[in-house]
Order: C-alpha cells, then structure tokens, then sequence
C-alpha cells in the first residue's frame, strides 16, 4: 500500500479527545499550581522564616539581661554563678547557655534548610 | 506551527506563564491522545493518559532544553505513560480493549455523506484495533504525527534500521486486515 494512501487512511480515523478536554487539563495545572504555592511558603519571602528565630533570640536576649544583666554567666571563673534578682533566685550553668544558644542555632538552621528545601 | 513559534511558547511557561501551556494543549491535544489510544485501545483511559502526559510536561517542562523537538519530547512522555497504564490495566486484571463491537454503532441521522465517513472510519479503526499496539505506535507516529525515523527512535527507544522494518510489517498487517475486513463485509451482503 503506498505511503500517501495509508496516511489518507489514518487521517481519516483519527479520533480526538472529549469537548473541553484542553479546559480540564489546564484545570488540573492550575489546581496543581496553588496546592504547590500553598505547600512551599518561599522561606527567602517569608517573615515567618525570620520572625521565628529572631523571636528565640530576643527571648534569649531578654532572658540574660533580666537574670544576668553583668552577664557572669560568661565569666568562665565562675563555673556555677548564682543569679540573683529582686524576683528570681538560681544557679545558672555556663553548659545551660551553650545549651540555650544551640537550640536558637539549631532552629534556625532547620527553618533555613526547610526554606531551601521547599524552594529548590 | 514552526518549532520557533513553539520554543518561544514554551520559553513563556518556563518564566511561569501558565496559560501560554494551553497554546500547547491545543496544539497536541489531538496527536496526544491519538498516541495513547491506538496503544491502549481505550477511549477513557487513553483521555486519562494524554491528561496526565500534558500534566507531566508541564511539570518537567523546566528540564526540556530544546536539543529535540518539543512535540518528539511530549510524545516520548505519553508513549511511556500509555505503557505504564497497560502495565497497570494488566496487574489489575483490566483488560478491556477496543472490540469490534465497541467501534461504531452510534452513527444518527445525520446526512449520506457522514454516514460513509463514519463506516469508513469505522471500518479502519476496526482494521487497526487488530494489529498489535506496537505496529500501532509505529504507523501513527510516523504517518500522523509525521515524525521521522530519528524522532521514532527517540520516542520508542527502537533503533532506527528495526523501525524500519516493524514499520513496514504495520504496513502489511494493516493492509491484510482490512482486506480481511472487506472480504468479510462483501461475503455479508452476498
């Protein structure tokens, strides 16, 4: 059978798909599109990113002026200072800031590596 | 369309326009879902593959660099997608395909000369639906969506020289089946 008569001929039974298909489709990318932008908040545009551990890091910050305002925590000749306000009477340990910082730290290092993660 | 026209679409929906991917589905909506159904035989399920094909594409469309053309590189998606469902359809134990008496059957009034063009129809998707999904592949790529031998390569991971070959073996079924079809339609009327 020649060439041109057989292309006739699949010409000639060619089947489409159903009315509206291309509005559907595009429905579908759509629709993928927003449950994406809803799933990943751009961590480099979002507050919430940098509220969050700046949030951490003021309490921290606020916490060591309010309970240690001579900041002795850090004077390494005393291992176990004790702190003493008007309100608040404990010993504080140097490991107990370490601690404290590495939490900060660490948050934001996940927070950081969420963003990076979510838009790549 | 010229592929120039198409990559500059294409170039659109990479910096996120996503409407301009209609242009697209209407320009292969009806290659796409002619590729599927002559592999799956399946009217629905062949709708469900050429949606989820111009789903994927936009979805990888960032990983398209234009070395191919862009119709070779969607046809490839749906190609493996429409294999991927007769996997499925198989492990379930789904293995409706087009039959004979599937085909047709809802010609209306309509005037003479539709009539004849839907038995005519009829009458090669009959001939069609006999010949194995692979030889169906092949004849549609190559005389419907008019892609090369290269292209066919690409899409089907088949060499180039066995594409040949298998495309004329399609050649000769399809030309068997419907004089088988013929001769049984003749021997009805006598």
């Amino acid at each position: 059978m020649e060439d041109q008569k057989i292309k006739k001929l699949l010409e000639d039974s060619v089947e489409g798909p159903s009315y509206g298909f291309s509005t559907k489709t595009i429905r579908k990318i759509e629709a993928l599109e927003a449950s994406k932008k809803r799933l990943s908040m751009k961590g480099n545009s979002s507050i919430v990113a940098y509220l969050i551990p700046l949030v951490f890091l003021g309490l921290l910050c606020a916490s060591f002026f309010l309970t240690d305002s001579q900041f002795s925590s850090y004077d390494f000749a005393f291992s176990i200072p004790e702190i003493k306000t008007s309100w608040i009477s404990f010993n504080i340990h140097f490991s107990w800031l370490v601690a404290s910082l590495a939490i900060v730290s660490g948050f934001w290092a996940w927070i950081w590596w969420e963003k990076s993660n979510l838009s790549a | 369309m010229k592929e120039k026209a198409i990559l500059n679409i294409i170039q659109k929906v990479k910096q996120g326009e996503i409407h301009a991917f209609n242009e697209v589905i209407l320009l292969y909506e009806k290659q796409v879902f002619n590729l599927a159904f002559r592999i799956i035989k399946n009217r629905e399920d062949a709708e469900e593959v050429a949606q989820d094909s111009f789903v994927k594409a936009y979805k990888r469309i960032k990983s398209f660099k234009g070395n191919s053309k862009f119709s070779t590189w969607l046809y490839r998606i749906t190609y493996n997608n429409s294999l991927n469902k007769i996997s499925a359809n198989k492990r379930k134990g789904f293995t409706e395909e087009l039959e004979d008496d599937k085909i047709g059957g809802s010609i209306s009034d309509h005037g003479m000369k539709q009539l004849l063009d839907a038995e005519r129809k009829d009458f090669i998707q009959k001939a069609l639906a006999k010949i194995s999904p692979q030889e169906n592949t092949l004849l549609t790529l190559y005389y419907q969506n008019e892609c090369d031998l290269k292209e066919i390569e690409e899409i089907t991971g088949i060499r180039k020289n066995t594409v040949k070959v298998q495309l004329h073996r399609a050649r000769k079924r399809l030309e068997v089946q419907l004089q088988q079809l013929l001769k049984n339609e003749l021997e009805s009327i006598r």
